[in-house]
This record gives C-alpha cells, structure tokens and sequence, in this order.
C-alpha cells in the first residue's frame, strides 16, 4: 500500500455498504460490501455472472441498489445515472465501448467536451488545440503517437485501451473502471495496459480492475475483492495471497483455511 | 515531399530493410520494360512516317521520296529519343541501380544515362507545353502567315490549355534547372511532373481511340487491315505515356516517398476516394469520347436534372453517418411537394392559402412531423429503421395517393392563382449587402495582411533562403496574395454596386418571383445553358451541411453515434436526440428539395419521388459512406450525385442506348465500394 499523509484519506474513495439487487425474482447482488481507497488498485475478480458488473453497473449509475448504500469520498450520495457517475469522477473505460474506431484520435479524446471556438451561436471545433493537447495530454503518461488525426482505427488494443486510460486521467476524474481491459489482448499489449494503469495510479487515480483472470491483474492490483454467486467472497491485500489462491476463490468460492480468520466477514454460511 | 534515401548532410542513412529492397527492385525492373517499351514506340513511330503509315499489304516500296522537313525533323527526334531510350534501358538493367540519388548527393559524380533521360524528358515536357501555349494563342497558323500574332476568338478551354500550358512549362523548366544544379527538391517537383504527364498521356491514347472508327478503310474491311492507322491514332499518346512513366519509375525507385503513395495516402484520408476517382474517370472518359460532353450546355444539364437527388443525398447521408435509414424520402417528396403546393392554393386544415414564405415556413413543419414520426418509431422501439421507414414508405405514399385523383396532376396553374412572390424592402436588402461588404472587408482585413506578409518574408529572405526552389515559392505565394485580393475586391464592389442601385429606388419594395428564385433559369446565362438556381441551394447546402458534420461539435456525435453508440453513450452524448434530429434534418432536406421541384415544374402528381430512395443511398455509398454507419462525406454525396448525373447525359452523347443505364450504375457502385474498403485497408 502507498502510505498516505493526507488525514481525508483516512476514509476510503468508494464505499458500498450492504448492496442487494434484485432483478424480478433474481438476487445477483446479496449484500456486497466493497471499497476502494484512494491512490489504490482494486483487482474485482469473479467468474461470468459472479456479479462483478452488476456490483460496478451499480456504481456507475447503470443500475439503481434495491438496497444498500454508496459512499463517496465518504458522503452518501445516490448515482442515478451514467452521467451523474462522471460528474462525480467516476470514469468507466468498457472494452468495446471505449472509442469510436473510425474517429480520429483526437476527437475520440475530446467527444462530448470538444474545444471550440465561438462564432455567436455557432461553435466551431478547434482542431489544431484539440490535436496538440491530446498529444501533450497522452504523451503526459507515457503515450506517444505519431499524429493525434489518426483514426483510432490504425491503433493496436492495447493503444486503444490506454488512450481510454489517457482521457480519464487528463480529465481529472477520480476513480478510474476498467472493464476486462485485457481479455482480448496479447501479452504485449496486456503489458502496455497494465504500465498506464500505474501511472493512472501515480497521477493520484484509483483504480476498478474488473477481471476473471488473476494472471491479468495480479502484477498491478492493490487488493483483490472476489466475488461469486452474488456474495463477496473476501477482500485480500496482494501480499496476504497467492495468484493460485485468488484463481481457486474465484472458482470455488471458499477462503483458504489460513485466511479465515482475519477475514471473518468472508466465512457466510 | 521526396526525400533522398542518400546520406543528406549530417543525416543518418537508415539501414534498408529486405521489403524496402524488394521494392526498389520492382521499381528498377518497373522502369526497366516501361524505357523498352517507349523506346521501341519512338523507332516504330519513325519508321512509320518514313514508310508513310501503309497499311501492311502495300508496304512494297518502303521509302518515301516526298518527305517535308517537318516530318524529318520528327524521325531525326523520334530516331534519338529511342536510341537514348534503350541505351538507359540497358545501362540501368547493366548498373542495377539508376543512381539517381548519387546523382544529388555527390556534386563530382557524373550524371548517369537514367539521370540524363530524366532530365531530358522535363526539358521536352517544358518545351512542349510552352509550344502549346504559344500555338494556342496564335492559333496554329503556318510561319509564313503569323503576322498578326494575338487572337481575339480564344474560348474558355484555350484560355485554361494557355494557363496549364504556361505552369507546366514553367514547372517543367525550373525543375529541369533544378537537376542541373543538383538540388534536390527538383525530385519532388518531377514527380508531380512525370505523373501528370503520365496521366496526360493516358487521356491522348484513350482519345485516339475513340477516333479508331476513322481509321477503318473505306471498302468498310476490319480495322486489321489498317493497323498503321490504328499506330497513327495512338502513337503520340503512348509515346508520352511510357517516356513519364519510365522516367518516373527511375526517379521513384531510390526515393522514400513516392508521388502516388502520396496521393494515394491523401485519398484514403477522405471517404469518397472512390467517388473522387470515379469522377475523374468518367469526366475524362466522357470528355474525350464526346467534344459535347464538356460544353457548359451538356454539364448544366447533368447538374440541373439532379437537384433532387443532390439535396436529398444530403440528408440520406448525414443520416447513413448516425447509423440508421430512411427508405421513405421517395414518398416524402411526393407529399411534402404536394402540402406545400396545397398550402399555396387551397389552404391545409381549412387555413386560408398562405403566400410563399409562410408556405415554406408550414411545410418545413410538416417535414419535421415526417422525420420525427421515422425517429421516433424508430428510437422507442429498437425495429431497424430500415423496416420502420419501409413501413413509412408506403403509409406516406398514401397521402398524394389518396389526395390526387388517380393518374391526375395537380398543377399550378389550374388555380389561376398569380405567380407566388417575396416582397423584400429595399432598405432590408441595402442593409444585408452592406452586411455582407462589412464581413469580406473585415476578412480581407485578417486574411490579406497574412498573405502579403508570406510574401514579403519570401521576397526579403530570397537571398539567404535555403530552400531550392525559393523563386517558384516566391511566385506562388505572390499569385496567391493576388488572386485572393481581386476575388475579395471584385465581390466587395459587385455588393457595393447593388447596395448603390438600391439607393436609387428606396421606397419601393423589391418583388421576387419566388418559384424563379427557388429554381428558375439563371437568364444571365446564354439561353440553351439549362442552368437553374437550384444548383447554387444544392451546393450551398453541400458546403454547409459538410461544414457542419466536419468543423463542429454536433458533427463529431453524428460520426460518433453512428460509429460506436456505446462509446457516444458513454462520453455523454444524447444518441437518441443526435439520431431523431438527424431523421429530421433528412426530412428537411426532403422539403428542400420538394419545393424546388414544386418550384421548377409547378406540379405535383401521386408518384413524384418513386424510387428516390435507392438512387440518394446509392449516391451515397458510391461517395464513400459505409451502410454500417459511422462514415462518410456530404462532398462524397456529391460526388456519387454527379457520377450519376454525368453518366445519364454521357451515355446519350456517346450514342449508347441508355437503357444500359442502371447496369453501369450498378457496376459503378461496387467497383466504387471495393475501391473504398481497398483505400481504407491500405492506411492501417
């Protein structure tokens, strides 16, 4: 863990107390308690249909909790919607959603926000502004690219991943999701994506890593939080745990005897 | 611009790689066959006028007695150029290299044979032009007769061939001085160069084919038995074509950037690069194959017949862009052409009839309901918009059907009604020029001082400027600064003057016929040049509409909608706001277009705009934008409009049966769209 001088970071960045949801007659959420500290990694690891994307659809203001409350920067506070997330600082980077591929590199940085120039009522994109701070912006963590006017097409996952990454940080949020970053990437570009979701972490963002494979998030991640059928199976700092222990969790569901009993929370009947 | 692979002085000379070689050898190998090929054109060439162009049978007795010193001039030519021709062949096959980067990098080496064809063929095309140019103006008269030099009758064609003649002489020239002192911008100049002329070249030969039908013997034999009139027809153009060719494979085979990936880079950075190309194609093609193709009286017509299509491919295509349809903008036509003519004449929803633009103003409302009944079905429940608007195709149909007795047209004139006029006050009109004058005078006031400064700097750094071709650019950014301060000084006044004629006639109001103004004749125009003021509406629109999907925010979301609507959704674009307002804006254009149809033939009947649909979404795709969404160009729109309106007018002209119509466009639209998915493949 990073030691913290700041006495606000005492509480954590996201805190998600006792969340249930229920769709119809389906429970995928039973009562999950999660959080995220500042200037943290959190690796949310959990098999296809765990819960790991309802428990951040949450977050993000996708899905509205049935019940159970969320914390952030530890006042109450109830997200209705996307865009009420972003307002907040949470910023969610989706595999597929990401980036528009046919759209050039600096207006896939700077849709929704674009800097213009204003001619009465008419806005005019500024485009020789947007390309250079988009490349300043990106070559800030570590991105260099060769011309901001690029399609993202002509872009590698992995350089697609971490423009996404890029945007989030030089936009100033706080809480950073990733989506599966890497489940369609090659070790290489894993690599890449990996290397600026650090630097994400150094320029003072935490981190949602939301994965089904330790292997891809066990270098970078902070904490590991495993989720199966709905319930939090336990939360783990990276030096208390194995990558094989977090991989059997996650298909199990059962705490390793040696763990039980500084995680009391984790042993539900 | 061309960079030399050489060591450039304090460069480091990059390590090719196996590829880099293997394309310089096609390259070499590229202008090996084309020098063999020219070379034996220029001795057949010269053997033919010595023989006298004799059809095979008769060519007993080879030698001709009665040649004219012109015609010897030529073999003597004809006889070096294609000595010097495969003597560079078979010095560059023996060498292996054209050392054309030697060439510029070591000031004591000797020119090779490459670098010597190189040069000589710049000189001939600088000579040659400035020939052009010269003759055009004194219009080819014999020697003995050029008295009186200058021609008062020069058209407008003569004018542009005196122009390019006059560039590319001067061009050619100051290239050809650039390799002789070694510098090395000369080897992006001739690039340009040697492919224009390449491409030059290619239209010659296609034109002396066209003319193939002469050359056929009388006694109406098969065109075999005049293969010398066949030469005849295409030698010259052939003849240039492969000298360019050859000369620019010597040139690009030790260069890193080759003229046509340039070209072929800036192509695929536009989505219409296969209307682009297929605009040029059939305008050259149509060109040389009918001399009536190119008048002003053929290409108004393209233009004027295609209004409709024109606008509405606007529409189409800002809609394809954001990812959805609209089948319906047939039947849209039809009945928002006819709402707006009842709206004139007989009064909707028992309103009186309204004058012009309230008109106008009630039917661009009713286009709104159209479009925003396609995008709301649409949006709410998810069914593609291709079956909604199918839906909507028919139900909107129904309204001419059912309105419009059957097979009748409502026309016009039937209500003997007075021509639908705008009053304007002349005080309004006074205002807006002046508006106007204030905006160009204010433009020329940031962008004149700009110019002049490029220019200025150029003329006092010419001494200690480093570039090359310092005089070329000098003259360039001259001609600019000139051509930019008349055109402003020449609309400045043109408003001025109107603005003064106002004065004179203040107090009465200005009356405009309104369906001239939406579509009439422009009668400053010669009397058989159809050309209507639709088409200036059609373009305005194109250049703001392609404005606003390139240089404004609401552009980026329509690209960003239809690309990826999970990522517009996720940056906080309303994709459903961005898609209705588009199905709207398509209906728009829809009632853009009505009107000035209603306005052109003032009338409507129940099947006016059947079959619109396919021809705007095929425009647009031929002009680059993908059915997926996503991409695309309103100029492409154009574009894929023209080719269809050039292709009506050319196959006539060029006697086809025109029936054979839809079948060209339909190859057209899928050379089209591979040309495009190939361009957009090549970039990654």
């Amino acid at each position: 863990m990073t030691s913290e001088t700041q006495t606000s970071h005492e509480t954590p960045l996201v805190e998600m107390r006792g969340i249930v949801k229920t769709f119809g007659h389906v429970e995928a959420l039973r009562g999950v308690d999660f959080k995220v500290d500042y200037h943290e990694i959190v690796g949310l690891l959990g098999d296809n249909g765990a819960g790991k994307s309802t428990l951040i659809k949450t977050l993000t203001g996708v899905h509205t909790p049935t019940r159970g409350q969320i914390y952030f920067e530890g006042k109450p506070v109830a997200i209705n919607s996307p865009h009420e997330a972003r307002e907040l600082g949470i910023e969610t980077v989706y595999q597929d959603l990401a980036l528009v591929p046919l759209l050039s590199i600096a207006r896939n940085f700077w849709l929704g926000q674009e800097l213009t120039h204003r001619y009465g009522p008419i806005r005019v994109l500024d485009k020789q502004a947007m390309s250079a701070r988009t490349r300043e912006a990106l070559a800030d963590i570590g991105i260099n690219i060769r011309s901001a006017d690029e399609p993202v097409l002509s872009l590698s996952g992995g350089e697609r991943q971490s423009i996404a990454i890029g945007r989030a940080v030089y936009f100033g949020k706080k809480l950073l999701i990733l989506d599966e970053p890497t489940s369609a990437l090659s070790v290489k570009q894993t690599q890449e994506v990996l290397n600026y979701t650090r630097k994400a972490k150094e320029r003072g963002l935490s981190v949602i890593f939301i994965t089904h494979n330790i292997a891809h998030v066990h270098e970078v991640a902070d904490r590991f939080t495993v989720i199966r059928g709905g319930r939090k199976v336990g939360d783990f700092y990276k030096e208390e745990v194995s990558e094989m222990e977090v991989a059997h969790m996650v298909m199990s569901g059962t705490v390793p005897e040696r763990l039980r009993i500084e995680h009391p929370e984790s042993q539900t009947a | 611009m061309g960079e030399l692979t050489s060591p450039a002085p304090g460069g480091v000379q990059p390590a090719a790689s196996a590829a880099e070689d293997a394309r310089r050898a096609t390259g070499l190998r590229a202008a090996i066959s084309s020098l063999v090929v020219a070379g034996v054109l220029c001795l057949l060439f010269a053997e033919q006028i010595i023989t006298g162009w004799l059809p095979l049978a008769e060519r007993v007795n080879i030698s001709r007695r009665d040649l004219n010193w012109v015609e010897l001039l030529v073999i003597v030519g004809m006889v070096i150029w294609g000595l010097l021709t495969l003597w560079t062949a078979y010095t560059t096959w023996r060498r292996g290299a054209t050392q054309v980067a030697t060439y510029f990098a070591d000031r004591a080496s000797r020119p090779s044979p490459a670098v010597i064809f190189s040069v000589a063929t710049l000189a001939v095309i600088g000579l040659v032009s400035l020939f052009l140019a010269e003759q055009t103006i004194t219009g080819w008269l014999a020697l003995g007769e050029r008295i009186d030099i200058s021609r008062r009758d020069i058209n407008f064609p003569e004018i542009l061939l005196i122009v390019f003649g006059l560039i590319a002489a001067l061009v050619s020239l100051r290239t050809f001085a650039g390799w002789v002192q070694r510098a090395t911008p000369a080897l992006a100049w001739s690039q340009w160069v040697f492919l224009v002329t390449a491409i030059i070249g290619m239209v010659i030969v296609l034109s002396g084919l066209f003319d193939t039908p002469m050359a056929i013997p009388a006694d109406g034999s098969s065109i075999a038995e005049n293969i010398a009139g066949l030469l005849a027809l295409v030698l010259p153009g052939l003849i240039i074509f492969f000298s360019s060719i050859a000369a620019y494979q010597i040139i690009t085979a030790e260069v890193d950037t080759r003229a046509d990936q340039v070209v072929r880079n800036l192509l695929s950075r536009t989505p219409g690069a296969g209307a682009i190309v297929g605009f040029a194609a059939i305008l050259i093609f149509f060109g040389v194959a009918s001399d009536l193709f190119l008048e002003p009286r053929a290409l108004a017509g393209a233009l004027t017949t295609n209004i409709t299509r024109g606008v509405v491919a606007i529409g189409i295509t800002m809609l394809m862009i954001s990812g959805e349809f609209d089948l319906s903008v047939g039947s849209q036509l039809g009945s928002i052409g006819l709402f707006f003519l009842l709206t004139m004449t007989e009064g909707i929803f028992g309103l009186p009839p309204f004058s012009a633009i309230p008109a106008v103003i009630a039917t661009f409302i009713f286009a709104t309901v159209l479009g925003f009944i396609n995008g709301f079905i649409t949006i709410r429940t998810g069914i593609p918009s291709f079956i909604v608007t199918l839906g909507t195709l028919l139900a909107y149909r129904a309204i001419p059907l059912v309105i419009i007795p059957e097979g009748r047209i409502l026309r016009y004139a039937d209500y003997r009604l007075p021509p639908p006029t705008i009053e304007i006050s002349r005080v309004v009109i006074l205002i807006g020029a002046l508006l106007l004058v204030a905006v160009f005078v204010l433009m020329g006031r940031r962008l004149l001082p700009r110019l002049w400064r490029a220019y200025r700097d150029r003329h006092e750094n010419y001494t200690n400027d480093t570039d090359d071709f310092r005089d070329l650019y000098l003259f360039l950014t001259g001609i600019r600064f000139l051509i930019t301060a008349v055109a402003l000084a020449a609309v400045i006044i043109f408003l001025l003057l109107g603005a003064v004629n106002q004065i004179s006639q203040l107090g009465s109001l200005l009356v405009i016929d309104f369906f001239q103004l939406m579509n009439g004749q422009l009668d400053f125009l010669p009397g058989d040049v159809n050309l209507r003021s639709g088409v200036i509406w059609w373009f305005s629109l194109v250049i703001i509409l392609q404005f606003i999907l390139t240089q404004t925010p609401y552009g980026s979301y329509v690209f960003a909608v239809g690309g990826n609507p999970g990522a517009a959704r996720a940056q906080g674009i309303n994709v459903n706001f961005v898609k209705v307002m588009n199905f709207i804006l398509c209906s728009w254009m829809v009632a853009f277009a009505a009107i000035m149809d209603v306005s052109r033939v003032q009338s409507v009947d129940s099947t006016r705009g059947d079959g619109l649909e396919l021809e705007v979404i095929a425009a647009s795709v031929i002009g680059g934008s993908l059915l997926s969404g996503g991409y695309g160009s309103i100029v492409g729109a154009l574009l894929g409009v023209l080719i269809f309106g050039m292709l009506r007018t050319g196959l006539v002209l060029i006697g086809l049966n025109p029936r054979i119509f839809n079948g060209v466009i339909g190859v057209i639209i899928i050379v089209a769209v591979v040309i495009n998915t190939f361009v957009r493949r090549e970039r990654r």
